[in-house]
């Protein structure tokens, strides 16, 4: 019909333009290439890059920390696919890095076939284990972290009541089903927990209304405190908190901010510790290859404590919160992760 | 438990999905396959966002997603009637392209964040309600009780026949997808003043799960809507049943089961539109 048509050439033309104009923004990329005698590191962010208030920002903070205090050449790359990765850590390997980083379990395979290729470099893996000479695998002990955050839900709860919203029934989101149980239980045998899960898709992770009715269901159930360990799905419960005038519990990085007096606290996981102490080792010489756990004694995974919710824990709860910091570290309290490989 | 409370819970899983089956429903008794109502759910949920963040003015945050979508509606017909592009392929290419869009929008206008938070703390259960009263009644009597709905619905079922009865077919689709983007657009708006924050692929799969409804109601708009509400009190025991016997992943899947069973003609024979997703002319 000839009332569309002319549109369509005109959008037609439009659209290259913008096509165009696209092409440009995404070629304004920075690169660090200065020539010292100082060690070089290479790191490549999962897909996503800077800017996801979690993950790589924190393995990014961890490399600036190295470069200011360490004095080591930084190179950074952000890969916009999954299966440009690949390419970024072997242009690290060959132009002289003595040390790559890979960050995220979805960069595995790439980081076991970069460490075949050049045997002379070391490379450093983040949240899972890659088998190798010359890797070193950094994973955390998330169920110390959420230990803690179940030993404060316990103590903070007045209906005896907590719940929790899962992702997705993985091994790793079961590690902290498991923690925060077993902290809850720690202080209250009798204490009830109520387990739920967003989904079994992919999907799980980023849909924040189906995680405000998980959490306006615990809530209504009797419930007063949630944790989730559930990516941007975890917006909605920390909404229905503040709706309903509840606690959630944050993960990863520091939550507390985002409703500030309904966030009792957050389950951090410390990246960017990770990722400058294994710099501190190569720096030092001590580097190592092989699987490391981090936890509390690391200080790699923790509660946050901040100006949005020192109201909330009274100085009563920090203690004895720090006392079961102590007594886990020293292995007078065991976390049983039987369970976690099943489902 | 309040009343505000125990509405917001049983109708948090049907609102985006209903809005997003009826506008299912328009398009496809117009003959056109409407896959991209997953993107129509994601462009308007962004936009509502996004105006909401700049103005505070959820009136114009929900009238700007529903333009919004109502505009992905009339690329959708574009595609399919003037550009003759197979049905299913425009409708996957708008969802992908749109899941790009936003989460680069998103990290353009937000500092490379990922998601963002609006700071929208109303009840829009009711006011959604009403709509979805209002809305049903609409659809319902436009399409089976007035002589233009039935040259809609001709244009679904023999196109060629209806233009040489004198039907404009073109025009009819076209404002069939605007008005089928418009009403997802009331869905995706109400998932983000919902939860008060847009994600990266906040729709979650929920335009699909609509189209399995439209399928499950028969292409009938008040047959729909139960499927509709079938479809949303599964999710709602899902969530009861977590944690006893009966694995939640089984009571998600058995409305898909009874989708499946249903287009194989076990219950009653399914009647789409004849000439859905067929490039003619």
């Amino acid at each position: 019909m000839a009332w569309s048509r002319g549109i369509m050439n005109r959008s037609a033309k439009m659209a290259v333009v913008i096509c165009c104009l696209l092409v440009l923004m995404s070629c304004s990329e920075k690169k660090n290439t200065a020539v010292t005698d100082n060690p070089k590191v290479g790191m490549v962010l999962s897909v996503g890059g800077l800017g996801d208030k979690s993950f790589n920002d924190s393995a990014y903070r961890g490399l600036k920390k190295a470069e200011e205090e360490l004095s080591v050449d930084i190179n950074l790359g952000q890969p916009a696919k999954m299966s440009e990765d690949k390419k970024y850590l072997s242009s690290f390997a060959s132009m002289g890095c003595d040390l790559v980083i890979g960050v995220g379990f979805l960069m595995g395979a790439s980081i076991t076939d970069a460490a075949k290729l050049y045997p002379g470099t070391k490379f450093v893996i983040i949240d899972t284990v890659c088998e190798g000479e010359n890797i070193k695998s950094l994973i955390f002990k998330e169920e110390e972290g959420s230990f803690l955050v179940g030993v404060i839900a316990a103590l903070k709860t007045k209906t005896k009541h907590i719940g929790f919203v899962g992702g997705m029934k993985v091994p790793l989101i079961k590690k902290f089903e498991l923690g925060y149980i077993q902290g809850a239980r720690y202080i209250d045998p009798e204490i009830k927990v109520e387990i739920t899960y967003a989904g079994s898709g992919q999907e799980a992770f980023h849909d924040p209304t189906k995680g405000e009715l998980l959490a306006d269901t615990l809530f209504s159930k009797g419930a007063d405190i949630v944790f989730h360990a559930a990516g941007s799905t975890g917006n909605g419960v920390i909404k229905s908190a503040e709706k309903n005038k509840k606690f959630a519990i944050g993960v990863d990085s520091n939550q507390n901010y985002l409703a500030p007096g309904y966030v009792l606290t957050s389950m951090i996981k410390r990246v960017d510790t990770a990722v400058y102490f294994s710099i501190k080792e190569l720096k030092d010489g001590e580097f190592r290859p092989g699987p490391v756990a981090l936890g509390l004694a690391e200080d790699a995974v923790g509660y946050a404590l901040d100006e949005y919710n020192k109201d909330l824990l009274d100085a009563g709860i920090i203690e004895k919160v720090e006392q079961i910091k102590r007594d886990i570290i020293s292995g007078k309290i065991r976390i049983n992760l039987e369970g976690a490989d099943e489902d | 438990m309040n009343l505000i409370k125990t509405a917001t819970l049983i109708l948090t899983p049907f609102i985006p999905l209903y809005f997003a089956a009826m506008g299912g429903v328009l398009s496809e008794k117009a003959g056109i396959i409407n896959l991209a109502l997953e993107s129509f759910l994601l462009i308007s949920a962004f936009i509502c966002g996004i105006v909401f963040h700049f103005t505070r003015s959820p009136l114009l945050a929900v009238l700007t997603a529903c333009s919004a979508s109502a505009l992905w509606g009339f690329l959708h017909f574009l595609f399919t009637t003037e550009l003759r592009i197979n049905h299913i392929i425009s409708g996957l290419g708008l969802n992908i392209f749109t899941s790009g869009l936003t989460v680069y929008l998103t990290s353009v206008l937000f500092n490379e964040e990922r998601s963002f938070h609006i700071p929208y703390s109303g009840h829009p259960v009711y006011l959604f309600f009403v709509l979805f009263i209002m809305t049903l009644v609409l659809v319902s009597v436009f399409l089976h009780g007035t002589g233009i709905g039935l040259r809609y619905r001709s244009v679904g079922e023999n196109p060629l026949e209806a233009r040489v009865a004198g039907v404009r077919t073109g025009r009819y689709k076209a404002w069939g997808l605007v008005a089928s983007g418009f009403l997802t657009g009331l869905g995706g708006a109400f998932l983000v003043l919902q939860s008060g924050s847009f994600v990266k692929d906040i729709s979650a799969g929920r335009g699909y799960i609509a189209l399995a409804a439209v399928i499950f109601g028969n292409w009938k708009p008040l047959s729909v809507t139960m499927g509709v509400i079938i479809f949303a009190s599964f999710e709602w025991l899902g969530i009861f049943f977590q944690g006893s016997l009966i694995p939640n992943q089984i009571i998600s899947m058995l409305p898909y089961l009874v989708t499946l069973l249903f287009l194989m003609g076990i219950f009653k024979k399914a009647s789409p539109p004849a000439s859905l997703g067929k490039i003619y002319g």
